[in-house]
């Protein structure tokens, strides 16, 4: 079905195509002869804070890799698209770009020779990253110890493989026109929207896509499924049943653990491993962007739900024996860890979501901090659950810790993530 | 009764259906080849294979274990000629006997 869709609107676009390779030449640049100047220190280290707010390792760190070597695989409705070596390695890295030549693959999805970059690379919201963000990114990473490394080509559908298709998606959705900050907001509430709408790209997870795989602005943080995970709305319909605010934010993005929501899991826990290496400045702004876009949200109004127990376990018996085993030693009433502040899983935005898909996620896969840091840590059940058990507990968690109906068809999602697959 | 299959034993356990699986091994099996360390999947002591991949007995209910297979280090080898694993673990090639603890 959204194959038609796309073939259709595919066919549609021929003719604004046509023109669009017009614009869709771009030329080579010269490389640099030697290797870049040298930079001062302090706007390396600037950068480095910046590379972790746009977490830049997320995709161009491969599984086990070296930093920003590239490699890593991002699946996309389109193919696969393999994430490009960003250390100054001449060859094979962007040892040869100018400051010129980044600022433009930034800004414009330009490559130094002149290709038309694919948008799984977000310079659809780098172009809102202000010069001194950019030169700071630049400085950073031309001075990362050189890794000679090439990308994988990438797997694309037809037609997508034919890069200059790419200017009429430029010229159709690339929003180019800078932020103007708003003057009844605070500074930090400026910055915290100038970094989540540029460098840190928030909505390329948060924002649905539509056909042509762009954000859609009229349904910005709306929530969105990426990578097997559904990244919850950063609006108004927050599904939170407590409320983000500013401090507990600023707390979960910092370190990974909020106190009064949840860990973060999946791709969100990279996000957040990156901003505890951020300035704190940038993180707290943030903080105050997104407190102010889920100010709103109607489900954080009232009190969190209550743990229903006894219910949970008079409908469900045998998920109950499972949670008394497997579970409660950790988020039993009564467990040391719940002593010492833990937030109940009532108060987790997984469990309130409209699909199970995170929650299932969490139990199979468990949490796991990266060697040699500390961090939320659970065993991952997937081996040790059967699908059926899995199903039994999703929705026993469901119905013990929220006040929402049942999920529907629990195992059809058991047996979607265990694929590796998403809605 | 709860039955389990232990390295290809069927047993008949007779506890709560949340009993982890390492308190039947070691209190109503006598296998004691699988330890106590945190009790929160975290050390690995406790490690046993059910259907053929690594689990943590410790937080493993019973109830989760009707037909599926259970592997404890004892089924490695034997006492005469036991599995490198096992070799490992042995009483003499522990520090100094004081911090091990009874098998």
């Amino acid at each position: 079905m959204i194959k038609r869709t796309l073939l259709g609107s595919v066919i549609g676009l021929a003719a604004i195509l046509l023109a669009a390779f017009a614009v869709s030449w771009q030329p080579a640049w010269p490389p640099l002869a030697g290797p870049a100047v040298t930079f001062d220190p302090a706007l390396v280290a600037r950068g480095e804070q910046l590379v972790h707010v746009g977490n830049c390792a997320g995709c161009h760190t491969a599984q086990g890799g070296r930093p920003f070597a590239g490699g890593r695989p991002l699946e996309t409705p389109f193919g696969t698209v393999f994430a490009t070596n960003i250390t100054p390695d001449p060859e094979t890295g962007i040892g040869r770009w100018s400051r010129k030549a980044f600022v433009r693959a930034l800004r414009e999805g330009v490559a130094l020779n002149g290709d038309l970059l694919y948008p799984a690379f977000p310079y659809d919201h780098f172009t809102r990253a202000s010069d001194s963000d950019i030169d700071a990114l630049y400085a950073f990473l031309m001075t990362r110890p050189a890794v000679q490394a090439r990308a994988p080509t990438n797997r694309l559908k037809e037609p997508f493989g034919f890069r200059p298709l790419v200017a009429g998606w430029n010229l159709l959705l690339l929003r180019k026109e800078p932020l103007v900050d708003d003057p009844g907001q605070s500074a930090d509430w400026n910055r915290g929207r100038a970094l989540a709408e540029g460098l840190a790209h928030c909505g390329g997870c948060h924002t649905p896509r539509n056909e042509l795989g762009a954000e859609r602005s009229d349904h910005a943080y709306d929530g969105a499924w990426t990578e097997g995970w559904y990244a919850p709305p950063l609006n108004a319909a927050s599904p939170a049943v407590r409320p983000w605010t500013a401090e507990d934010l600023f707390a979960y993005l910092g370190t990974g653990l909020s106190a009064t929501h949840t860990a973060a899991a999946g791709p969100m826990a990279s996000v957040t491993r990156g901003l505890a290496q951020a300035s704190e400045d940038d993180v707290r702004a943030l903080a105050v962007y997104f407190a102010s876009l889920m100010a709103h949200a109607p489900a954080a109004q009232g009190p969190p739900p209550a743990d229903r127990g006894n219910v949970a376990d008079a409908a469900h018996p045998e998920a109950a024996a499972l949670f008394a085993g497997a579970c409660a030693t950790c988020h039993g009433p009564g467990a040391p860890m719940m002593q010492e502040g833990r937030p109940s899983l009532a108060w987790g935005t997984a469990l309130h979501e409209g699909t199970p898909n995170d929650t299932i996620q969490v139990i199979m896969h468990g949490l796991a901090p990266p060697a040699g840091r500390s961090g939320p840590t659970m065993p991952a059940y997937g081996d040790s659950f059967s699908d059926r058990q899995l199903a039994q507990i999703t929705a026993y968690l469901r119905a013990r810790f929220t006040d929402k109906p049942p999920w529907p068809d629990v195992p059809g999602a058991v047996a979607r993530v265990r694929k590796g697959g998403s809605e | 009764m709860i039955t389990l299959t232990v390295n290809g034993v069927p047993h008949q356990v007779d506890a709560a259906p949340d009993t982890p699986l390492l308190y039947a091994l070691r209190n109503d099996l006598g296998l004691n080849g699988a330890k106590f360390g945190c009790g929160l999947g975290q050390c690995g002591a406790c490690t046993v294979l059910v259907d053929d991949k690594p689990a943590f007995s410790c937080l493993l209910p019973i109830a989760a274990l009707a037909e599926r297979k259970v592997r404890t280090i004892e089924s490695l080898g034997t006492a005469k000629n036991p599995a490198r694993c096992r070799r490992r673990s042995r009483p003499s090639r522990r520090p100094s006997a004081a911090t091990a603890s009874p098998a």
